[in-house]
């Protein structure tokens, strides 16, 4: 019972760690109405990887970075609740079917807990060293050191900042953004479409993408994610700015 | 309102039938009834698969040397050194070594070259010089 309510603070850390320092509501305001809370989520989380990245090179200590972007997400959260409540309120079903996914794939992954053949022969020596409280410096000579750091980087922190320090909680992370990038969807669905139907969809993709063996310590889902958001603000950001030049010539003719 | 019951109605058997899809019933059982370590020897091997119980119970009881032991796997998985790696003491002792899924023939190398066997469990064996 303690690895499963372990698992859902393990998806609270997940969320606010995803939920700073771009807030939706103020970019929605702001800047781009187009935009999905998902969306949003995506962008904090390619942000703080490329931060951690950066201070893994100068030796910074893994749970000051963690409370330093867990405290003023946290703030975030309290300055806008209403916000908050009425987005899941909303969005009821969809955040409840978020929530029985994650815990599905995470209990299966507690379930087996051992690590697949890349996982254990080249990943987890790295995540292990920046557990430990090791630096960049300490991967060489390590079996596969010159393979990227980034994905151990980003278990550890996850692993070292959970409440069991159990390793697979560490891996829950590529569950958090494989769910989120597929989540992202719900928003470029038509709206055509019943919430239902939505959700349906967004399964359907779920389950035909789904490889339970990748979970296993393989930086798959994380590549995944990398192009998924590549893509996504593409097409965001190409639709965005085709609209604003059609407007554009519409005003010109207009005044001709 | 009747069609707000009814979406809440669909809504509950959808979520029953993605949760037996992914087998989660049976998987919040397991973890329930069974320890991490536990789960850990049956699905990571005891001195099968990967060998995860045998190496834990060489550092556990038989290891007095706090350097990461070479270990070599002959059955067709991993070696499980990386559980338990420690980055600190990574000057591996080349006067100890596990094996596990050896044969008979495999463990004779070992023996020839002055290895002695401190502890071993079917086919698992830790050795030392």
């Amino acid at each position: 019972m303690t690895e499963i309510i372990s698992i859902f603070i393990s998806l609270i850390f997940l969320f606010l760690f995803s939920n700073f320092p771009f807030n939706f509501f103020v970019i929605k305001k702001f800047y781009f109405s187009n935009f999905s809370y998902c969306d949003s989520l995506l962008i904090n989380i390619v942000i703080n990887c490329n931060l951690l990245l950066l201070l893994s090179f100068i030796n910074i200590n893994l749970s000051l970075t963690f409370y330093s972007l867990i405290i003023p997400s946290t703030v975030i959260i309290i300055l806008y609740y209403k916000d908050y409540l009425k987005l899941l309120k909303n969005n009821i079903y969809l955040v409840t079917f978020f929530l029985l996914i994650f815990y599905l794939i995470s209990i299966f992954i507690a379930k087996k807990a051992h690590l697949e053949w890349d996982g254990l022969a080249h990943w987890i020596i790295k995540s292990s060293i920046f557990f430990q409280g090791g630096s960049y410096q300490n991967l060489i000579g390590v079996p596969f050191d010159y393979y990227p750091h980034l994905g151990p980087l980003l278990w550890a922190f996850f692993w070292k900042h959970s409440i069991l320090q159990i390793e697979y909680f560490g891996r829950l992370f590529f569950i958090f953004i494989f769910l989120v990038s597929i989540f992202t969807l719900n928003s470029k669905i038509s709206n055509k479409y019943s919430s239902f139907e939505k959700i349906l969809i967004i399964f359907i993709l779920l389950f035909l993408s789904t490889n339970l063996f990748l979970f296993g310590g393989y930086q798959e889902y994380f590549i995944f994610f990398i192009f998924f958001f590549f893509l996504n603000f593409f097409f965001i950001f190409f639709f965005f700015f085709n609209k604003k030049k059609k407007k554009k010539k519409y005003y010109t003719i207009k005044k001709i | 309102m009747k069609k707000k019951k009814y979406n809440f109605i669909i809504y509950i058997i959808f979520f029953i039938t993605v949760t037996l899809i992914f087998d989660g019933f049976t998987n919040t059982y397991i973890v329930m009834r069974e320890n991490y370590e536990a789960r850990m020897i049956k699905f990571a091997g005891l001195c099968n698969n990967q060998g995860y119980g045998f190496y834990k119970n060489v550092i556990e009881n038989f290891s007095d040397s706090e350097n990461n032991i070479n270990v070599i796997n002959y059955n067709d998985f991993p070696p499980p050194n990386g559980y338990f790696f420690k980055y600190k003491n990574n000057e591996i002792n080349k006067n100890q070594i596990i094996l596990i899924g050896a044969s008979k023939k495999n463990l004779k190398k070992f023996t020839k070259d002055n290895f002695k066997i401190i502890y071993s469990e079917r086919d698992c064996f830790y050795l030392k010089k």
